[in-house]
């Protein structure tokens, strides 16, 4: 998806939205409601993976001193 | 019984409509600032529209509270982090589309 770094990111964090409501939607058709703990596990890591990466790009480093 | 269902359905097919928006939006436009406009709205309302159907599917029980916890996380984290990323583009320096010039 797209040439450039903020472009790949993107593209992550939709397949990471797609894949929250994918893990919600296949808990109810094989009828596992433990699916919507590791959906909300999934939201979390993927939004930390962004807000990291973003303020990587940004900064160029992680730490500020 | 059937109600319920008939709603369901319909916040479900809205939602599915608005990921399914979203994802054209992400596809076809030119620019990394609109396509994040796209995916960063279309995709909340649609992910919160497709829960919320479930929920009325489930009726009240502890899973209906944890997909409420589920909904309101993202809704709480999906426009931080996309304002984040674009905020992080425009410091950076990303380039801006503008009327005329090619897809980026």
């Amino acid at each position: 998806m797209g040439p450039g770094t903020f472009n790949r990111i993107v593209a992550a964090n939709v397949i990471g939205t797609k894949a929250i409501v994918l893990l919600i939607i296949a808990g109810y058709i094989i009828e596992r409601p433990q699916f919507i703990d590791i959906a909300l596990m999934y939201a979390a890591i993927a939004f930390i993976g962004t807000i990291i990466i973003a303020k990587y790009a940004e900064r160029g480093e992680l730490c500020s001193r | 019984m059937l109600a319920i269902e008939v709603i369901s359905t319909v916040f479900l097919a809205a939602g599915a409509f608005f990921m399914i928006t979203g994802t054209a939006g992400l596809l076809k436009f030119p620019d990394f600032y609109t396509r994040l406009h796209a995916t960063g709205k279309a995709d909340t309302l649609g992910q919160i529209l497709i829960i919320v159907g479930c929920m009325i599917y489930e009726g009240f029980s502890f899973i209906t509270i944890k997909l409420l916890l589920v909904s309101a996380f993202y809704l709480l984290v999906g426009p931080t982090g996309t304002h984040a990323l674009i905020r992080a583009a425009y410091v950076t320096g990303v380039p801006v589309w503008k009327k005329g010039d090619n897809r980026m």
